[in-house]
């Protein structure tokens, strides 16, 4: 007779070895360990960007306008005097920030939404399948950008503006996750012991579907960063002069002819970041796809 | 001058784990009209051997050694275009899992006249009339409406015998059955058994036929050879490996089968061999209850007589080498 | 059998599209501000405002403007706009033929290289056309749109004086912002049609095609790409959202008049009857999109048949 706390005990080794497999598996990966190491490198730059900037990046100093790189302005300064190093580094925090707080909470309601209609099918599975799919016929930028529009700009307006069509791309992913999961015999296990429906979704689907959402989640900071900053762009996200990456170049487009740091950088910055995100997806992925993941 | 001679072939796969000698000099003969079974478990190379014989071997795998005669002419020195002309017409082959073995996006009537379009007979209103007497010849009930079916709507018997209608549209010579059975039911076995012996009859046809399962072969073979981790341990006469086999590998497997027909499972014991490491000596070895000391640092070699060979230490003084 | 499924499929898109209605109807009347007074501007004497409010319905209760909505919707007529005064239907029309020509133009450069050069990286995955799809698939997924026409833009109307960079009516005017938006959709297509080449590659289908003796520009047309390109079709349908999204970008970066443009504008000049009108004009297009894209998937592959 094995004793129940052996039992446990093997369980608890087994989950260990698992997420040092994954580990080691996802370590393998150079290129997605490096990946993570930008995106932890630029995070960090954008939180000391809320403690400190080189220079006050708000402030106008008109005799020191459209200066080039030199090594008082690393990357020269703009149309208003301000310098542009400080500008990004401020912003880092707007659009980086705001990406990643809207992700985070359409994802949460939108991981709930969708446990609850892949778990009760009925009439109640239907409804929110139903609105789902209205929410999801136009494209995010451009309900976002609708969403702008009703909200105005402004940092809560944008966060809005991102969150609310993600949510509906969660609902539908974890709906689909939780439609192949319900039928494995735990579940059914859990039924007879007459477990309630939010502990089953909780402590026995969600587990299992996690990985599938941890890899998604990050993909969609990438695709946060995008819409926050092409928010920003077109003049409907964080306004002026808050220095959001998106809404620096698009107030800087205008001056694309003579001076373009000041449009490519925050670009090219943005595209950094979204492809560590990518490359990483794609080795969590490798890492957490248990029919990938070789055990050591 | 027979109809296919193999001679010591030998084909290699080169995975990211090692070399792996799938076929290990591996020679066979077949004669005009003469159907020569080849058995084996998974992994013995059987199926390469097959595939190996037209030249279908695909990467990873490699033909490194050998010559495969044809009609006198060595199949493996031949050009690319040569080849082809072969292939579909003088030699031709089926494969298991006839799921997976036809283009899913083409009508069957379509695969068929593939046949006939590779080597360059192209009447299209001729080809029809010559498609469905083909879907009849393999007795698909329907046929003219068959013909433009896909494939997902056709059972898996019924795939089975477009693929057998395409290897023999053209009438060859030699037809080469990779496990043509073994991913049907036993009724639709026994079918396909029939309509080959059918065909074997009415066209002449020499049959390469390759299986697992050494009752299904014993059915329709006049010869057979066994293989084991790529070498052939034994030849000879269906009759005489069935009843009386020498290796002990060929002995176990006959066991295997007569057990299974009265219900009462043996299986050989031990585990198949890593092919990454082959023990030095007898390969068998390991498996084997009739084992000697000896067997370890014994050399490969067929000892025959005038019915067929065995590569087994046990008989290394009787018979000639 | 398919005419019944096709029609089902255009029901429930029916209903969908009335979600969608409903859904923008009541998030643009949520919005603070009084259309009436501004349209009256700011200096009108209240009665006016009453006025002008009565003759627009806005007094009439929620529910009853939406069924006028949804009426005047089926007479095709979207209302009218606040600021530029006439129908709204007539300010889409006038600006929907931008829109689509560049659309089209773009997703056909797109299709066209992203096949040709996933098919070449498929059938030699370490060649330069399987390198240069991997990169094309990461600036397509990763790179701001905006960031792709700017550049685009600088690099050949700034420095290389080549072509214009605002604009349009001329071809050299199309180019550039075609140029970007097909950027950003090559590489999905390319990754996909690559991925898809590779894996019909080793199918047991291409064996047997081997095993028949037909020649290789054969096996390799039918039997290996074929089955590989069924995929391309959805995968047009489910960028022509992104498609739709970066237009809205690149129309704004190079000042090309489409509705893309149009909805920016409108959201600017607070003219939300237009708003509403641009928003039910995509959800219609994206409705039609989605059952074509349907129905020609199952032409393409009949393992995919409906009902």
């Amino acid at each position: 007779m094995i004793k129940r706390e052996t039992l446990l005990k093997e369980m608890n080794e087994h989950k260990r070895t698992i997420k040092i497999a994954t580990w080691k598996t996802f370590k393998r990966n150079k290129i997605s360990f490096l990946s993570s190491l930008v995106i932890l490198g630029v995070g960090a730059l954008s939180v000391l960007g809320i403690f400190y900037t080189p220079y006050d990046p708000y402030k106008p100093s008109f005799s020191e306008a459209l200066m080039p790189p030199s090594l008082m302005h690393p990357l020269g300064t703009d149309w208003l005097g301000r310098d542009i190093l400080s500008r990004i580094i401020a912003g880092g925090k707007y659009t980086l920030g705001l990406a990643f707080v809207a992700i985070v909470i359409g994802a949460t309601i939108g991981t709930f939404l969708g446990l609850a209609s892949g778990y009760y099918l009925g009439l109640i599975g239907a409804t929110i399948q139903r609105i789902t799919e209205v929410f999801l016929i136009l494209p995010t930028l451009i309900m976002a950008t609708l969403f702008a529009a009703i909200l105005g700009t402004g940092l809560l307006s944008t966060l809005l503006a991102v969150a609310i069509p993600i949510i509906p791309v969660y609902a539908k992913l974890v709906h689909s996750a939780t439609l192949r999961v319900r039928n494995e015999d735990y579940i059914e296990a859990a039924k007879l012991l007459k477990k309630s429906g939010p502990y089953i979704m909780f402590n026995h689907i969600l587990p299992n579907i996690l990985h599938i959402i941890i890899v998604q989640t990050t993909y969609y900071m990438g695709t946060g960063i995008l819409t926050v900053s092409a928010l920003g762009f077109l003049g409907l996200g964080v306004p002026s002069p808050t220095p959001e990456w998106g809404t620096i170049v698009g107030d800087a487009k205008g001056y694309i002819f003579s001076y373009p740091y000041v449009v490519f950088i925050p670009g090219i910055l943005i595209a950094i970041v979204v492809v560590a995100f990518n490359i990483l997806g794609d080795g969590l992925r490798e890492a957490l796809d248990p029919k990938l993941r070789r055990l050591l | 001058m027979k109809l296919l001679e193999v001679e010591d072939l030998s084909v290699e796969y080169h995975l990211p784990q090692g070399k792996v000698k799938a076929v290990d000099e591996v020679s066979l003969t077949i004669d005009k009209g003469e159907v020569v079974g080849v058995v084996g478990e998974s992994g013995s190379g059987k199926s390469t051997l097959a595939h190996a014989v037209i030249r279908l071997v695909r990467p990873p795998g490699k033909i490194v050694g050998g010559r495969v005669l044809f009609n006198g002419q060595d199949l493996l020195k031949l050009n690319d275009e040569d080849i082809r002309k072969i292939r579909g017409k003088e030699i031709s082959m089926i494969f298991q899992d006839p799921s997976s073995y036809l283009n899913p996006v083409y009508p069957v009537g379509f695969q068929i006249a593939e046949v006939y379009e590779a080597h360059n007979n192209t009447n299209m209103k001729k080809l029809n009339g010559e498609v469905v007497s083909l879907l009849k010849k393999v007795r698909i009930t329907d046929s003219e409406v068959r013909v433009g079916s896909y494939p997902y709507e056709l059972s898996g018997g019924m795939k089975q015998r477009i693929l057998i209608a395409m290897a023999i549209a053209l009438k060859p010579k030699l037809l080469i059955a990779d496990e043509p059975t073994s991913a049907l039911d036993t009724t639709i076995q026994a079918e396909i058994l029939s309509l080959l012996n059918e065909l074997k009859e009415e066209y002449g046809l020499s049959i390469l036929f390759i299986s697992h399962d050494i009752g299904v072969v014993s059915k329709i073979a006049d010869r057979m050879i066994v293989m084991y981790a790529g070498k052939v341990v034994e030849e000879g006469p269906v009759r005489r490996i069935v009843e009386e086999p020498l290796h002990p590998y060929t002995k176990a497997l006959v066991l295997a089968t007569k057990t299974a027909r009265k219900k009462k499972l043996f299986s050989i014991p031990g585990t198949p061999p890593d092919m990454f490491n082959l023990p030095k000596g007898c390969t068998f070895y390991p498996r084997c209850p009739y084992a000697k000391e000896t067997c370890k640092e014994w050399n490969y070699k067929m000892i025959r007589d005038h019915e067929g060979g065995v590569a087994c230490a046990i008989y290394e003084n009787t018979g000639s080498s | 059998m398919m005419l019944e499924a096709i029609i089902n499929r255009i029901l429930q898109a029916l209903i969908t599209f009335v979600g969608v209605i409903l859904l923008v109807f009541f998030l643009v009347r949520v919005l603070p501000g009084d259309p009436a007074r501004l349209i009256a501007g700011f200096e009108a004497r209240p009665e006016d405002v009453q006025n002008l409010r009565h003759l627009l319905g806005l007094d009439k209760p929620l529910y009853l403007q939406f069924v006028d909505y949804m009426f005047s919707l089926l007479r095709l007529d979207l209302g009218v706009s606040y600021q530029k005064g006439g129908p709204v239907i007539n300010e889409i029309l006038a600006r929907l033929p931008y829109t689509a020509e560049l659309a089209i133009v773009a997703e056909a450069i797109a299709v066209g290289a992203g096949v040709l050069l996933g098919i070449t990286a498929g059938l030699k995955p370490r060649s330069f056309a399987g390198y240069l799809v991997s990169i094309l698939g990461i600036i397509g997924s990763s790179f701001p749109s905006f960031l792709i026409g700017l550049f685009l833009m600088w690099v050949f109307a700034v420095q290389l004086h080549l072509l214009p960079a605002f604009g349009a009516g001329s071809i050299q005017q199309l180019i550039l912002p075609a140029l970007t938006l097909a950027l950003l959709l090559t590489g999905n297509i390319a990754r996909l049609v690559k991925s898809s080449v590779m894996e019909s590659f080793s199918t047991n289908h291409v064996t047997t095609a081997m095993a028949k003796g037909l020649p290789d520009d054969k096996i390799i047309f039918r039997h290996i790409l074929k089955p590989a390109l069924s995929p391309v079709v959805t995968i047009i349908g489910i960028q022509f959202g992104s498609l739709m999204g970066g237009a809205v970008i690149t129309e704004t970066i190079f000042g090309w008049p489409g509705i893309g443009r149009l909805m920016v504008d409108s959201i600017f000049s607070r003219d939300f009857m237009l708003l509403q009108g641009i928003v039910v004009v995509f959800a219609v297009i994206f409705l039609v999109v989605m059952i074509s894209v349907d129905i020609l998937q199952n032409i393409i592959d009949p393992r995919c048949k409906m009902g």
